[in-house]
């Protein structure tokens, strides 16, 4: 592992973060590091705490205790929209695309926020084209396929140029070479140090696009390393089969 | 100030609201249906009782049976023919059935006319100390009473009310349990139409029928129900309990109009506090 | 849409503002008279296509504005203000108030049903609060309130020194319609509308996206406010009378007939006008988890 980078340089940084619903604690002081530049693979068994992790790095659940640091910043507190503006872009499970308007009009609202204020007409073009998307253009969101929409939700994220792209769960419900596909344009993504975080169950896709694996199990987490060492981990084979003996190493 | 009548008072005006309201928090709890012409389900109810009554029938029957009987077809027609089309489309449902409430004030219009017809409200008074006050208003908080209970019973005891619970949960896995939804849905309106027309029927004595009677109860209804919540019985009771007391503590303090305005300004700060309803925040695994 | 009947739709449109102004010389004053309301009352229905249709709110509080609007042109035009003066705080005071309650119900995140009942009842308190203010104490410089008497004698609308007489109400208020409406179009194709359009669809993703919809809510609400506010004026003037019956929503229910212009259906006869005045706002998507079949 590379020499640990000051907190202010870090793409997301928290500290101790825990999340509870009454008497079940969700995340379980969780310190997780993710730097500038880095495409990260968060992992675990259901029920193990990634999306409401993830939610409070985009501000849509507030933390119990803890605190996070995203691009520099702490965001503890913040709104979902002034997370945003700090040049993170999000794409939710649960796709949240503008069923009612078209893929042009969508991605036209997702440009108008590019970090570098750049026209629309011609981020719209180049996402589209990126997107392999263009027969699409003048189509309702409502209209398209799982995998469209989601591609879409990917492309206006895009759009904004974001310095932290969050996927929950990306390849949800696509077939075989639509995952591919988003493989690719997860990849294509990376550079001009963007850091990506991706939580996913799938571990043939995981295996494709990661580096960086951390593995969270009960809202805490369990490991934390390059992929092909975390994967082989018995005691992470032990979680995702249900074997419980090797919990809380 | 005597502490019994006023806590008779108080609880008698807390009924009120839960037997006017019940009805439209089924239908709202259960199917999240908006249904504007709530408040002539309380007129038909009436009507059907003076009427009945005129005609000759025995009041209790009109009232515990004819009434909700009546208004319960209507409201089964109106579900079949009008609100199943609009599920999902709250801002057409709204539309939809505050049409249907002109036309069903209309109709009463066209058919009764504008007086107001009457039924001498049975049971006659009691004393108490110093106090009088009429058996009617014991049976009202009898009646109101009873409905919470019983609804409460039949979603929580009986399989017609886990089966209702389940599609309103789950409607596709319903479906794909064998349940026919769309008789379930249909029978639920009906079921709250039908308390509509036992609320109305038990009013009328009081009130009279008047086609527009319907409208001095709908927005305080509709007010009760949102601000109580996702869950229809707990959420009606609970709204009811607060608005009631206050309503009727300024109502005693200053004027009828200046209760009412308090009940609103209640409500707003109610639902500013809790966005989702009362029991959006508080008692939420409750019926 | 085809590009034939696409090519159609300029001179439909053309035709139909032609009709709108020509009626005034074709038909008998007593009918003009009556189309006029149904003109103003399509103003306010363009403020609830705004509202309802494009931003999905689901304000119960127009008529609110509307008689904000109404009383303060009347109160204004009574105490010797003239005509600019008593519109324009037709226009101010409804903004006011939309800024302060929408503050409170967007920046409480408060929305759908619990937004339309909290609406709802601020008129219905308003109602009732001006309902009582009878007598000669409540009085707003020269102008009693009237209470559930209401102010009669309100004044005409007066442009450049002369009062304008029932055929030229009508064609002002024919005017506005069509400037609100062309104004309406703009808004809804420009960035901000697009925008509104974008959090009615799903305020999440549009929050994601870095933008507040907090603050294009009250935006579009204030917008509307105004646009009623408008409407509420012309309506004091044309009737010459103002009373707390312009206030809670059985006003708004006359106009909830034009409000069905929010979705391409027309309905209600009397308000085929405004069916014309339709913005084209798409079709209403509430976006709100209701009913059998969606678990809540």
């Amino acid at each position: 592992m590379s020499a640990p980078a000051s907190p202010q340089d870090l793409a997301i940084h928290t500290e101790d973060l825990s999340v509870r619903f009454g008497g079940v604690v969700a995340v379980d002081r969780v310190n997780l590091s993710v730097a500038r530049g880095e495409l990260r693979c968060l992992i675990g068994p259901n029920g193990a705490g990634k999306s409401t992790l993830f939610k409070t790095l985009t501000g849509q659940q507030a933390p119990s205790a803890g605190r996070v640091r995203i691009l520099g910043r702490e965001v503890n507190g913040f709104e979902r929209h002034e997370i945003a503006r700090l040049g993170v872009g999000v794409k939710t499970q649960v796709s949240s695309v503008f069923d009612g308007l078209t893929v042009d009009a969508s991605l036209r609202v997702a440009a108008g926020r590019h970090r570098a204020r750049r026209p629309v007409g011609s981020v719209v073009d180049e996402v589209l084209d990126q997107l392999r998307l263009g027969a699409v253009r003048r189509r309702q969101l409502g209209a398209l396929s799982h995998g469209q929409r989601q591609w879409v939700e990917l492309g206006m994220v895009l759009a904004t140029d974001p310095r932290l792209v969050l996927l929950d769960e990306p390849v949800a419900g696509m077939s075989e070479e639509e995952t591919a596909r988003t493989a690719e344009l997860i990849l294509s993504m990376r550079g001009a140090g963007r850091a990506i975080v991706v939580v996913e169950h799938d571990m043939r896709f995981v295996r494709r696009i990661a580096e960086r694996v951390t593995v969270l199990h009960r809202g805490a987490v369990l490991r934390d390393g390059a992929v092909d060492a975390v994967l082989a981990d018995p005691v992470v084979r032990d979680v995702y089969l249900g074997r419980e003996e090797h919990v809380r190493a | 100030m005597d502490y019994a009548v006023l806590s008779f008072h108080l609880v008698y005006a807390i009924a009120l609201l839960v037997l006017t309201s019940l009805g439209l928090a089924i239908v709202f709890g259960m199917m999240r249906v908006v249904n504007f012409a709530h408040g002539e389900f309380l007129m038909i109810g009436g009507y059907t009782l003076v009427l009945s009554v005129q005609a000759g029938l025995n009041i209790w029957l009109a009232m515990f049976v004819v009434a909700p009987a009546v208004v319960g077809l209507v409201g089964y027609a109106l579900e079949r023919l009008i609100i199943r089309h609009l599920y999902g489309r709250m801002l057409d449902t709204i539309l939809a059935t505050w049409g249907v409430s002109l036309a069903l004030i209309g109709l009463a219009t066209w058919a009764f006319g504008f007086q107001q017809r009457g039924v001498v409200a049975p049971l006659g008074s009691f004393t108490l100390g110093g106090y009088r006050d009429s058996w009617y208003s014991v049976l009202i908080i009898a009646v109101a009473t009873a409905l919470v209970l019983g609804t409460w019973w039949v979603l929580r005891h009986t399989r017609t009310g886990l089966l209702a619970r389940g599609t309103m949960q789950n409607a596709p896995m319903a479906e794909a349990l064998g349940m026919n939804t769309s008789r379930v849905y249909a029978w639920t309106f009906a079921a709250g139409a039908a308390i509509s027309g036992l609320a109305g029927a038990v009013m009328a004595p009081l009130t009279g029928a008047v086609p527009t009677i319907g409208t001095a109860y709908v927005t305080r209804a509709f007010i009760t129900v949102i601000t109580g919540g996702a869950n229809a019985i707990t959420g009606t009771v609970v709204a009811s309990s607060l608005f009631g007391t206050l309503s009727e503590l300024v109502t005693r303090w200053a004027t009828p109009v200046a209760g009412h305005v308090a009940l609103l300004a209640l409500a707003v700060v109610l639902l500013r506090l809790m966005p989702s309803g009362i029991t959006g925040r508080f008692f939420r695994r409750s019926l | 849409m085809s590009a034939r009947i696409a090519g159609f739709k300029p001179l439909a449109w053309a035709l139909a503002v032609v009709a709108l102004f020509g009626v005034a010389w074709l038909v008998d004053l007593a009918t003009l008279v009556t189309l006029n309301v149904y003109v103003i009352l399509s103003i306010l229905a363009l403020s609830m296509a705004l509202v309802w249709g494009v931003a999905g709110i689901f304000s119960f509080g127009q008529s609110v504005f509307f008689g904000l609007g109404a009383y303060a042109y009347a109160v204004l035009a009574l105490n010797g203000q003239g005509s600019a003066i008593a519109l324009g705080a037709a226009l101010l005071l409804p903004v006011a108030g939309a800024a302060l309650m929408g503050y409170f119900l967007f920046y409480g995140r408060i929305s759908d049903v619990y937004l339309g009942v909290i609406t709802l009842t601020a008129s219905l308190i308003l109602f009732h609060l001006v309902n009582t203010v009878s007598g000669s104490d409540f009085r707003l410089g020269a102008v009693a309130l009237g209470g559930y008497n209401g102010i009669p004698g309100v004044p005409p609308i007066a442009l450049f020194g002369q009062e304008l007489d029932f055929a030229q109400l009508y064609l002002l208020s024919a005017a506005l319609l069509v400037l609100v409406y062309a104004g309406l179009k703009g808004l809804v194709r420009s960035r901000f509308g697009q925008v509104v359009a974008a959090i009615r669809e799903h305020e999440l993703r549009a929050e994601l996206l870095g933008y507040d919809a907090r603050a294009h809510k009250l935006g579009v609400f204030v917008i509307g406010a105004a646009i009623a506010g408008l409407a509420g004026a012309l309506h004091a003037a044309w009737g010459g009378f103002v009373g707390p019956d312009v206030l809670p929503t059985w006003c708004w229910a006359r106009s909830s007939c034009c409000a069905c212009c929010c979705c391409p259906r027309a309905c209600c006869p009397g308000c085929a006008s405004a069916y014309r005045a339709a913005t084209g706002a798409p079709h209403e998507r509430p976006g709100i988890p209701a009913g059998p079949g969606h678990p809540h």
